[in-house]
C-alpha cells in the first residue's frame, strides 16, 4: 500500500511538473540558421481569413529569415488572464503581447532585449526614438518593444456638433470645466431624451483635465503637475475637492444619465445619440474617428482646448510586444519583429491582409477595401495596426489625409514628456494595503465621480477610510521607489 | 493489504462502474489540489510551483488585517445561512404543494417555469433586476410614482438590499431545489398516506407526521452539502446584480467581491489561492462538524 501511495505521489509530481513547465534563463543572441516556427500570441479578435493571411506571411518570412509564423489571438478582455494560464501550463510561446507592462517582468517571463536588439533589431533601434525605451525598461534592462505609432495622448472633450448652430454655443470662452455649464444646461432644458453628460463612475470623467497625474495601478497616488517630487493622495488636492463639488452640482441639475454611478459602459448611449458630451483620449486620429461618426449622422467634435498632449509611461508601454525568456529561438523572433519596422509589404499584409483579396492598392499612399466594406473591422481580414511594428509604413484608407502619418509624428513631437515618465511602481511590498484601498476606492469613488453622493460628507469619509486602509504606507512606499528611480535616472 | 485485495475482488463490478467518476475526480479535483501550495508562496510564473519562494502565511494577511474583515465575513455567512434555511424550507413547501396538486397540465407547466431561472446567468439576471430598479425607467419607481410616491435611487440605498438579494437568490434556485425534494416525495410509498387517510388524518397532519419525517434525511444531506460552501459567496449575485455599487458595500460586500475588487488590477495568484484555500478549509471543517453533530443527534441520518 505504501508503495502504491508513493507511486501515485510521484505521478502527481511528474504531471504537475509537466504542467507548470520550466522557464529558461540567459538568452542567446546566436542563431543556428535552421528553419524555425515562431509562435506569436497577441490580443484581439480573430478574423475569418486569419489563417490564410498567416500562411502568406509565413511564405514570405520563410524566404527572408527561414522562419514561419503562427499567430494566436486571444480576445482583449480575456488576454491577461488567459496568457497567464498558458504560460503556467508551459505553452511554447516565442513572442507575446505584453499587456499591462511591467506585469510579468518580475515573474521572469520576458527575455531581456538589449543584446538582441543590438544584434538583430537594428531597424527597430533606428525607427523608434530614444525616449521610448525608458517606458519599457525595468532596472535598466529593456523587456518589450513598443510599436512605432502615436504615443502621445490628449484628453479631449467629445461633443455633438449639431447643437452648436442650433443654440449658438460659443466654445471660445471655455477655459475651465465650469464654463461648460451654460451649454449643458441648454441641452438639458431643450433636448428631452439627451443627457448632457455621458460620464460614468468607473471612469475618470472630466477629472482627466485636472492638473494631476496618477501613478499607474495605485488607485489614489499621484502627482500634482506643479510638483513632480512629491507623491500625494490625489483626492486630497483642492482640485479634486472642487471637481467633486462641481460634479455634485451638475448631478443635481440632472446632467448625468440615471445609471451613471454603476454603468459599465456608455457606448450604447453614445451610439443611440442619447448623450451630448463626454471625454475621450484623442490623437490626430480625430479626423478618422469623426468620419466614422458622421457616417452615422452625428457629427462629433474633438475639442482639445482644456488639455495638452502628453507622453507618459502608460501611453508608450500599454501595447508592446515581448520575446519570452523560454523562446526556442529568441534571435530569429527578434529578426521577425525587426522586419515589422522596415518591411512595408509585411506590415501591410499583417494589418490589411492580402492585396487583391482584402484590399486593392490605389497608389503608394492609399488602399481601398472591397465593395460594401465601410468599416475595416467588417473585412474578411483585419489586423490590429497599433500593437506591433511601424504603423507609419501602412497604406491609408481613402479619405484619410495623405499626411496622416506626418500629423501623427508631429503630434508626438508636440507632446511634452512627463517628468515621471518611465517610472513604474512595483506593488509587491504593499499588496495588503492596496487591496484594502482598492475596495475603499470602489466603494466611494464611483458615486463621487458622478456626483451621486454629497462630497461634503462622503469625501472626508472616503479620505479617512483610505487612511485606515493604509494609504499613507502606500504613498510612502511609492515615494521611496520614485526617489530611487529618480536618483538612478537623472 | 490482503483484506484490501479481497475487498477489491468482491466489489469488482461496482468499482468498474465507479471508475470513470473516480478518474474524473482524481484528474480534476485531486491533482490540482497540489497547486494549493502557491497559497503559501510568493508565486513566480517562470519559477513555477517547485521553485517559487515560500512565504508562510503572508498571502493570508490581507484578508484579516483589513477593517472590512468582519463585514465581509458576516455578510458571506449570514446571507448563505438565510439562503440555506429559507431556500430549503420554501423549496420543501413548493415540492409538497406540487405533490398535493398532483399531475395535471398546470403543475407540469409551472414546474418548467420555476426551473427556468436556474439556467439564466447572473449577467442576464442582473439586467432583469435593473429593469425593476433603474432610477428613471425601472418598473418599481414607475409604480411608486404612479401612486404618488417619490422615486428612489435603489442602487445607492442599502436598506432594501438584503431583501432584494434574498429574493434574487430564491428566484434563481428555488425551482431547481424543489424538483429534488419533489422527486424524493414521489418516491415515498403511497401506503403510508392511504393508511393515514383511513385513520382520518388531515392533509396537514399527513405532511407533519409522514412527509416531513421521511424527508429528514434528504434535508440533512442537502443541508450539509450547502454548509460546505458557506464561506464562498455567489459572485454573480453579489457583484453583477448589485452592479458593484459602492454605497451598498456595507450590506453587499462578501469575501469574493472584496477579493475581486482588491486584486482586479495586478492579479496576485498567491493571494487569490490563499482565499480559495481558506474558504475550502473552513467549508470542509463545517461539513465535518455538522455531520458530527448529526451523528450525535440522529445517527441514521449522518452522511458518514
Amino acid at each position: 500500500m505504501k508503495k502504491k501511495i508513493a507511486f501515485l505521489l510521484a505521478m502527481v509530481l511528474m504531471l504537475t511538473a509537466a504542467l507548470t513547465g520550466c522557464g529558461g534563463t540567459g538568452v542567446s543572441v546566436e542563431d543556428d540558421g535552421a528553419e524555425y516556427a515562431i509562435k506569436w500570441f497577441s490580443a484581439g479578435d480573430k478574423s475569418k481569413d486569419h489563417d490564410l493571411v498567416f500562411e502568406e506571411i509565413s511564405k514570405y518570412t520563410k524566404e527572408k529569415i527561414n522562419a514561419t509564423v503562427t499567430q494566436t489571438l486571444i480576445p482583449g478582455a480575456e488576454y491577461g488572464e488567459k496568457i497567464q494560464m498558458l504560460l503556467s501550463a508551459g505553452e511554447p510561446i516565442d513572442m507575446m503581447f505584453a499587456s499591462n507592462f511591467p506585469n510579468l517582468v518580475s515573474d521572469g517571463i520576458y527575455a531581456p532585449l538589449d543584446d538582441l536588439l543590438e544584434a538583430h533589431g537594428q531597424d527597430i533601434l533606428k525607427t523608434l526614438p530614444e525616449y521610448v525605451w525608458k517606458a519599457v525598461s525595468v532596472e535598466g534592462q529593456i523587456y518589450a518593444v513598443p510599436p512605432m505609432k502615436d504615443w502621445a495622448v490628449q484628453p479631449v472633450l467629445l461633443y455633438y456638433d449639431g447643437f452648436k448652430d442650433k443654440y449658438g454655443f460659443d466654445f471660445s470662452n471655455v477655459k475651465e470645466l465650469k464654463d461648460l455649464e451654460p451649454m449643458l444646461q441648454t441641452v438639458k432644458d431643450n433636448e428631452p431624451g439627451v443627457s448632457p453628460l455621458g460620464l460614468r463612475g468607473a471612469g475618470d470623467g472630466f477629472a482627466v483635465f485636472l492638473p494631476i497625474e496618477r501613478v499607474r495601478n495605485s488607485a489614489l497616488a499621484g502627482f500634482h503637475t506643479d510638483n513632480f517630487d512629491k507623491v500625494i493622495n490625489v483626492y486630497e488636492t483642492q482640485e479634486f475637492k472642487e471637481y467633486f463639488d462641481l460634479m455634485r452640482r451638475w448631478n443635481q441639475k440632472g446632467f448625468f444619465t440615471s445609471d451613471a454611478a454603476t454603468a459599465t459602459t456608455i457606448s450604447d448611449k453614445v451610439n443611440a445619440h442619447q448623450v451630448y458630451m463626454l471625454t475621450s483620449e484623442a490623437i490626430p486620429y480625430f479626423q478618422q474617428q469623426k468620419n466614422k461618426m458622421e457616417d452615422e449622422g452625428w457629427k462629433t467634435i474633438f475639442d482639445g482646448r482644456l488639455s495638452q498632449p502628453v507622453i507618459n509611461t502608460r501611453a508608450v508601454a500599454q501595447a508592446c510586444q515581448a520575446i519570452t525568456a523560454s523562446s526556442g529561438n529568441p534571435a530569429r523572433t527578434m529578426q521577425f519583429l525587426n522586419m515589422l519596422y522596415k518591411d512595408e509589404y509585411l506590415m501591410n499584409l499583417l494589418v490589411h491582409g492580402i492585396e487583391g483579396k482584402h484590399y486593392t492598392k490605389l497608389d503608394d499612399t492609399y488602399l481601398r477595401y472591397p465593395e460594401g466594406i465601410v468599416n475595416r473591422n467588417k473585412n474578411d481580414y483585419f489586423g490590429n495596426p497599433a500593437y506591433q511594428g511601424n504603423r507609419f509604413l501602412l497604406l491609408l484608407n481613402e479619405g484619410e489625409p495623405a499626411d496622416l502619418w506626418e500629423q501623427y509624428a508631429a503630434f508626438n513631437d508636440a507632446a511634452y514628456i512627463s517628468p515621471s515618465y518611465g517610472f513604474n511602481f512595483d506593488s509587491a511590498m504593499v499588496m495588503n494595503e492596496l487591496t484594502a484601498i482598492n475596495n475603499v476606492h470602489s466603494e466611494y469613488m464611483p458615486s463621487l465621480f458622478v456626483g451621486d453622493t454629497d462630497p461634503a460628507v462622503k469625501l472626508p469619509e472616503a479620505l479617512e477610510k483610505f487612511k485606515q486602509a493604509g494609504s499613507e504606507t502606500l504613498i510612502a512606499e511609492i515615494q521611496k521607489q520614485y526617489d530611487a528611480w529618480k536618483a538612478a535616472n537623472n | 493489504m490482503k483484506k484490501f485485495l479481497k475487498d477489491v475482488g468482491k466489489n469488482k463490478t461496482r468499482l468498474v462502474m465507479a471508475l470513470p467518476a473516480l478518474i474524473y475526480y482524481f484528474c480534476f479535483n485531486y491533482m490540482p489540489m497540489f497547486g494549493l501550495v502557491i497559497a503559501f508562496q510568493n508565486f513566480n510564473l517562470s519559477k513555477g510551483v517547485f521553485r517559487s519562494n515560500f512565504v508562510g502565511l503572508k498571502n493570508f494577511e490581507f484578508l484579516f488585517t483589513s477593517d472590512k474583515a468582519f463585514i465581509i465575513t458576516r455578510n458571506t455567512v449570514l446571507y448563505n445561512l438565510v439562503f440555506i434555511v429559507l431556500g430549503m424550507f420554501l423549496a420543501c413547501c413548493l415540492a409538497i404543494i406540487l405533490d398535493i396538486l398532483g399531475r395535471n397540465p398546470v403543475t407540469q407547466v409551472s414546474q418548467t417555469v420555476i426551473l427556468f431561472p436556474q439556467f439564466i446567468s447572473w449577467m442576464a439576471g442582473s439586467y432583469l433586476v435593473l429593469a425593476f430598479l433603474d432610477t428613471d425607467k425601472g418598473m418599481l419607481n414607475q409604480i411608486v410614482q404612479f401612486f404618488g410616491g417619490e422615486p428612489s435611487n435603489w442602487y445607492a440605498t442599502p436598506t432594501w438590499w438584503p431583501v432584494i438579494l434574498v429574493i434574487c437568490n430564491l428566484w434563481k434556485h428555488l425551482g431547481y431545489d424543489s424538483i429534488i425534494y419533489y422527486s424524493t416525495i414521489k418516491g415515498f410509498s403511497g401506503e403510508y398516506y392511504e393508511a393515514a387517510r383511513i385513520e382520518g388524518a388531515t392533509w396537514f397532519q399527513q405532511i407533519r407526521y409522514i412527509t416531513f419525517p421521511l424527508m429528514k434525511s434528504i434535508l440533512i444531506i442537502m443541508g450539509i452539502l450547502k454548509i460546505g460552501s458557506i464561506f464562498a459567496s455567489d459572485f454573480g449575485l453579489f457583484y453583477l446584480v448589485t452592479r458593484n455599487s459602492g454605497p451598498l458595500y456595507n450590506v453587499t460586500s462578501t469575501i469574493d467581491t472584496y477579493v475581486y475588487n482588491g486584486l482586479i488590477s495586478g492579479g496576485n495568484q498567491g493571494m487569490t489561492a490563499a482565499v480559495g484555500f481558506y474558504q475550502s478549509i473552513i467549508g470542509f471543517l463545517l461539513v465535518l462538524g455538522t455531520n458530527a453533530i448529526v451523528r450525535k443527534v440522529s445517527p441514521e441520518d449522518a452522511m458518514f
